[in-house]
């Protein structure tokens, strides 16, 4: 099938169900409860968008991981380039973690930000490891020196995943519990939010590293995926 | 800021934060693809 076209089914699927799913969150899904006073929790809504974000910030800091000890394993440049597509998309949705997490502390307890949950500064921490990755990368010159030191630090950056998953089971946390508890249609909801925001989590990565290969002068890699039309369709058969 | 103004809030973050850098690496693959296309084969 033409790429052009599997990349418009994939990027509408996704389109769709995130459409979809903000539909099942604002008409379907029921508020949580505040136990103390009976009253509906509305910003407990942000979980169904907040928490997969979360976990495709993993998901694509392991990407950069992968492509780190790849590189250092086969000294292949487009291990590089997914290391670099993961780390960029990392930082994108770390993004969106923080700023979501902040809107939540300020619904529900009032404070954009507090030093006091472990979690909160794990996952900081995490966004300026990654932010300085890419400064870092930016800096050093020589495609090759780059790709090393880039691998380097992206192995050390990684060690942070861990740290902001235990944080909340292992420090004292009040505002990150290290389990929650959820009725069926919530845990339904919350699976669901999962597909387009994973959908769009890879078809970043891959849309990021198609542009490294690219930019590289490479245009076809190992990893082609659904999508992105291809150089000949631009110039005219000649690849 | 109230509590449905937070949760609405954050949906537009997500929303416009996943999209348009989606819609930035589209733009940005397009043109890099027509500059490779347009450099001379070696």
């Amino acid at each position: 099938m033409n790429r052009k076209i599997l990349s418009c089914a994939y990027w509408t699927v996704a389109a769709l169900a995130f459409a979809g799913v903000m539909g099942l969150i604002y008409f379907w899904t029921p508020f949580a409860i505040d136990p103390n006073d009976g009253k509906p929790i509305i910003f407990q809504k942000i979980l169904y968008f907040h928490l997969p974000v979360a976990i495709n910030t993993f998901l694509a800091c392991t990407v950069c991981f992968a492509g780190g000890i790849g590189y250092l394993v086969n000294r292949q440049t487009w291990w590089d380039d997914l290391a670099a597509a993961g780390a960029k998309v990392s930082v994108v949705l770390c993004t969106g973690v923080l700023l979501t997490g902040m809107l939540w502390a300020k619904g529900a307890w009032n404070v954009w930000w507090t030093w006091y949950s472990p979690r909160l500064t794990f996952s900081f921490m995490l966004w300026l490891l990654y932010v300085v990755y890419l400064i870092v990368r930016s800096s050093v010159e020589g495609s090759q020196r780059r790709a090393v030191v880039g691998a380097v630090y992206g192995l050390i950056a990684f060690l942070d995943i861990p740290l902001v998953y235990l944080s909340a089971r292992l420090l004292p946390d009040q505002f990150h519990p290290a389990d929650i508890t959820l009725s069926p249609s919530m845990k339904l909801t919350l699976a669901a939010s999962f597909v387009p925001i994973t959908m769009i989590a890879l078809g970043l990565v891959f849309l990021q590293y198609r542009l490294h290969r690219v930019q590289r002068g490479e245009v076809v890699g190992p990893l082609t995926l659904p999508g992105l039309g291809m150089r000949p369709s631009l110039t005219g058969g000649a690849a | 800021m109230n509590a449905v103004s937070s949760t609405i809030l954050a949906y537009v973050v997500i929303t416009v934060l996943l999209w348009v850098y989606a819609g930035h690496l589209f733009l940005a693959y397009r043109r890099a693809l027509q500059a490779s296309a347009s450099k001379p084969c070696k």
